[in-house]
């Protein structure tokens, strides 16, 4: 199959042969230095199970997701119908909006740490001119991670609305008017004609962004380390330490009794069989609603032949 | 309440607000909603990209107000650190043709290489289909810190260390992120595009690039820009592999004013600034390609 | 739609122009290549490559390609280089990372190059040879490029302006005083200092002082701590945890009540506005602790700054300061080992002056008129920054164990540090008992 033989090719050549040594890591203990890892059997994987601080940054890291993720993919749905249909101006708008998705993480941490300073930061004084008391954001443990979720949001939804636009571009309108003559108003076109047909993008957009969140790492550094560095980063009071941020550090922790790499790798591997039972989940949930108009198994609902009433 | 001859879902009927109909308040409504729509679009958009104001004004700040509440429009403005850039940088012009050499090259190949898989995985059953799937997507599972140290080894046995190959190369047999999209993409057209191309005795590939191609520029484009941006903004990988000052990409050089105390804020902005303006242009540019694209393709009307 | 299809072969076409024209060909060199890698802003670097010049032009034979890369702030990046059997002739650790790279024999023993050649390291000061040896087994791995000492800068006219005489250069005051003036130096809006009853501290136009304990960073407190008799880690491998002795608690305290209770000094809270060294630059900060880079800083951003600098005052226990150095350093499994060597010798000797701003560990250059009578440089450069090395109390921030990362991290007190900078618990509630419930732990693990 001549199509994906670049892809397989890259796969095998590049992928395939790191994503098999990182697996066998799991199974050692190097220190980087060594020539070569040493084989130690299961050992990190019976210490990932007793590792106490793995249960508090996969719960740092589910509240990343849950409050992140949710939001992206619904900002950026929002953003996208806001701006994707063809009319002036609109171009200008999304360009805009994609900003925050081209600058550079250096000054995204440098503005954002600004952004929400407790003595002239407009995310304070916002908060504060509803009377709220506002809390010290990145510099509280109750308001980090959430301070975090919500810049990557920020950069994120040019990024989603981008995509979804290419998407609602891509929904014939002949079916959005055969509703709209049905007499569908808007939220039953939405419901039951755009969104079947950009329904693909979404999952995709879905799919993609938890793995990505799960994968939280540069953010938290760019938001949370003084001059202390990576090993530092996480705070305050480990509030923001995701479980890629602890693996990183584990990766070049090294003693006696700690594998470095080695444990890095058995976290990483529980991680992405973490992130494959969570997609499996959602592959297997998306046949319910997720519309593939050129699939070639069927049993799917088809918009073009359902017709709304009013 | 039956609405004829609406040829485009509107905005103002999506928010509900309005539902232009013949009649004399037709055209009053609409003129209404669309002002209505562009002033909140305004509001929306002005505070959403707050804060990257923020850091463009930072860059004509002088340093006494670089912190300033007050400075969002800068007084005095001065263009000290644009000129203090190109002293401490002065091979930034370097560094922005390497950068770019990047992610044209990479995007380019990923374009390319990951399209047509994600039209297979799409169209056609292949054995190894479901696998090759399944695989493409655990790749992206895998937290890229864990797999750096074997993928080094590898390039280095390749001699490819301190050049852009490691990054480039990669890409251009094409990204498993890029091909899943391409997937999702291509199940969204309908099948009856290629079947009407095979009746006129059309093999796979020439339905690929003369049927299904040009009817997915949007999503070319939108693939095209996020991969790009990804290449140009990237700092991680590129610190790791290209070691030499004369193969650094913007990114490294941005971070070279990062210093154990201070930073240089002012240059650091400018650099920023510089550095993002060529994609924000290219993103009004490659807007209009889309917006023809769509007109053309006849999906749109 | 061909305009997409053009397009493509348009950019690939370009591309390829663009890749053609940034190859250049190396053409024949005889020489033989040194590849020495650095790290640092743009400034640092250049302060290198300048001496380099010379020693190239004293040896045709060498010919140095230059690197960036991480082996200086951030070992664990650099360990890819190591595992990756990819790493450059010569690097420059800091005292933070050195016994890291000592003890995982990433560098090489100096000790045969050192009696081949005329090198007598009693050139170099005292304090820092002691720091570059060994605990273990005397050897010693680098050779210095020079160091940095924290102390006192201040704003002279801001001191005048309060009517107070500038702090003895020669560290004869305490904190106590340092503590008294930073109230009287901290003016709100009005006009009233922090002693007045009618001080806003919501509304400060100048601070008294700014530490870079705010950025929870170990130069910015670990001064204080040992003036004041305390410390993180103790024992003669720096192994030991020490964080809750009373007097390590009574210096955190210290930092806490200038910040919290006097509101005289820069808060994390603060620094998140503005970087509090970015406001002692611009004259809104009347002393800050610090080191000598600093000097080029303040010449290239305000010059009009008029301020000097004076050695840190004495604690309970007496004075103390931190002293931090950068090496050079050659890697153990260097095919050049003995041009690494000429390379390394002529930086930390000859060749060696403000490389990355620092003071020069060779003494006779440190000493000399070029450099602590150098253009620019504060007047009491000497006794604020080149006698207190000499100090019986004075430190160096290394780490013969390898257990500072871990210690200082999120696993460690980087937590209970973040509570008392923060004013979320007293010094007392944070770090009371902290070595049995965590960092013993820690220590253990890393054995």
């Amino acid at each position: 199959m001549l199509f994906v033989l670049p892809q397989v090719v890259g796969l095998l050549l590049f992928i395939a042969v790191p994503l098999v040594a990182s697996f066998g890591y799991s199974f050692t203990k190097w220190d980087l230095i060594a020539p070569d890892p040493t084989f130690i059997g299961l050992g990190n994987w019976a210490h990932l199970l007793q590792d106490g601080r793995i249960p508090a940054v996969l719960w740092n890291t589910a509240k990343f997701i849950l409050l992140g993720t949710s939001s992206f993919l619904f900002f950026s749905l929002l953003a996208a119908l806001l701006t994707y249909v063809p009319r002036r101006f609109v171009g200008v708008y999304r360009a805009l909006l994609f900003l925050p998705y081209v600058i550079s993480q250096i000054a995204v941490g440098i503005v954002w740490r600004w952004m929400f300073n407790s003595q002239t930061g407009p995310i304070t004084l916002g908060v504060e001119l509803f009377g709220i008391h506002s809390p010290a954001w990145l510099l509280d443990p109750a308001t980090a991670i959430l301070s975090i979720a919500a810049v990557t949001t920020w950069q994120a939804v040019g990024y989603g609305m981008t995509l979804y636009v290419a998407a609602l571009q891509g929904v014939p309108t002949t079916l959005l008017e055969a509703a709209t003559i049905d007499g569908a108003n808007w939220f039953q076109r939405f419901r039951n004609v755009t969104l079947p047909m950009i329904s693909p993008t979404v999952f995709f957009l879905m799919v993609t962004s938890l793995i990505g969140a799960l994968q939280l790492f540069d953010p938290v550094v760019a938001m949370t380390t003084s001059n202390a560095g990576v090993a530092g980063a996480g705070g305050p009071s480990n509030s923001t330490r995701s479980i890629v941020l602890y693996m990183y550090n584990q990766m070049f922790n090294y003693s006696e009794q700690l594998s470095g790499l080695g444990y890095a790798a058995a976290i990483a591997w529980m991680l992405a069989i973490l992130t494959f039972v969570i997609s499996a989940l959602q592959f297997f949930v998306s046949r319910r609603w997720v519309y593939y108009d050129g699939a070639d198994r069927g049993r799917q609902r088809n918009p073009r032949k359902r017709r709304t009433r009013p | 309440m039956t609405v004829p001859n609406l040829s485009k879902i509107s905005v103002a009927q999506l928010s509900g607000s309005v539902s232009p109909r013949a009649g004399f308040t037709g055209r009053d409504a609409k003129r209404i909603a669309t002002a209505g729509y562009h002033a909140v679009m305004i509001i929306v958009v002005a505070a959403y990209i707050f804060p990257v104001v923020w850091a463009a004004s930072m860059s004509l700040r002088t340093d006494a107000n670089m912190f300033s509440a007050d400075q969002l429009i800068p007084h005095p403005i001065t263009l000290a650190h644009y000129e203090k850039l190109f002293t401490v940088l002065p091979d930034f012009w370097h560094y922005f043709g390497n950068t770019a050499v990047i992610a044209i090259l990479g995007t380019a190949g990923t374009l390319f290489s990951s399209s047509l898989a994600g039209y297979a995985l799409a169209r056609f059953r292949f054995p190894g289909r479901q696998a090759l799937l399944v695989t493409l997507l655990l790749t992206l599972m895998v937290p890229v810190q864990a797999t750096l140290i074997p993928q080094y080894v590898i390039f280095r046995n390749l001699g490819w260390i301190d050049s852009p190959l490691p990054i480039i190369v990669p890409m251009l047999f094409g990204t498993a992120f890029a091909s899943f999209f391409f997937r999702q993409f291509f199940l969204t057209l309908p099948r009856e595009l290629e079947d009407a191309a095979s009746i006129d005795g059309a093999g796979p590939w020439r339905s690929f690039f003369s049927v299904i191609v040009p009817l997915s520029g949007p999503a070319y484009l939108a693939m095209g820009l996020l991969t790009f941006v990804q290449l140009w903004n990237s700092f991680y990988v590129n610190s790791i592999y290209l070691s030499s000052q004369q193969n650094w990409v913007l990114t490294q050089a941005l971070q070279s004013m990062v210093g154990r105390y201070d930073s240089q804020y002012g240059e650091i902005m400018a650099g920023v600034t510089l550095v993002s303006l060529p994609i924000v242009i290219g993103y009004l540019i490659f807007q209009r390609w889309i917006v023809r694209g769509i007109a053309m393709s006849g999906l749109a009307n | 739609m061909g305009h997409i299809k053009r397009g493509l072969i348009g950019i690939v076409a370009a591309a390829a122009l663009l890749l053609a024209a940034g190859c250049t060909t190396t053409g024949g060199d005889s020489r033989q290549n040194l590849r020495v890698m650095l790290w640092g802003n743009s400034t640092d670097i250049a302060s290198i490559k300048a001496p380099a010049a010379a020693f190239e032009k004293a040896h045709p034979e060498i010919k140095i390609v230059w690197e960036t890369g991480d082996c200086g702030v951030d070992y664990a990046a650099c360990k890819t280089l190591v595992a990756g059997k990819n790493m450059p002739d010569v690097v420059v650790p800091g005292s933070w990372n050195y016994y890291d790279m000592v003890n995982d024999g990433v560098i090489a023993d100096l000790g045969p190059f050192l009696t081949k050649s005329n090198v007598d390291l009693g050139d170099f000061t005292p304090l820092v040879v002691k720091a570059l040896t060994s605990p273990k087994d005397g050897t010693v791995h680098a050779l210095p490029m020079g160091y940095n000492v924290q102390s006192l800068y201040y704003n002279k006219a801001m001191f005048a302006a309060a009517g107070l005489a500038e702090p003895p250069a020669d560290g004869s005051y305490t904190y106590d005083d340092l503590r008294a003036w930073s109230k009287k130096l901290t003016i709100d809006e009005n006009g009233n200092n922090a002693e007045s009853p009618n001080f806003n501290p919501q509304k400060i136009k100048q601070y008294g002082y700014f530490n870079f304990a705010a950025g929870l960073i170990q130069p910015g407190y670990a001064p204080i701590l040992a003036a004041f008799g305390g410390g993180i880690l103790g024992g003669k491998l720096g192994d030991q945890c020490i964080i809750d002795k009373p007097q390590t608690i009574a210096a955190f305290q210290y930092i806490q009540d200038l910040m919290w209770k006097d509101h005289s000094t820069i808060t994390p809270q603060l620094q998140q506005e503005e970087p509090g060294y970015s406001r002692w630059i611009k004259g809104q900060v009347a002393m800050q602790q610090g080191s000598h880079e600093q000097v080029q800083q303040v010449a290239d951003q305000n010059p009009t700054l008029k301020y000097d600098m004076a050695a840190l005052p004495a604690g309970s226990a007496g004075n103390a300061t931190l002293i931090q150095i950068h090496n050079w350093a050659m890697y153990q499994g260097s095919k050049n080992k003995d041009a690494a060597w000429e390379f390394i010798k002529y930086m930390a000797t000859e060749g060696s002056g403000k490389q990355m701003g620092l003071i020069p560990a060779y003494k006779d250059v440190a000493l000399g008129s070029a450099f602590a009578q150098g253009a620019g440089e504060p007047s009491h450069l000497v006794d604020a920054q080149v006698t207190p090395a000499g100090w019986p109390k004075s430190f160096t921030n290394v780490d013969p164990a390898n257990v500072w990362a871990a210690v200082s991290g999120q696993d460690g007190f980087g937590p209970a540090l973040e509570d008392v900078m923060s004013n979320r618990k007293t010094a007392e509630q944070a770090l009371s008992g902290l070595c049995a419930s965590k960092i013993n732990g820690v220590l253990k693990l890393q054995k």
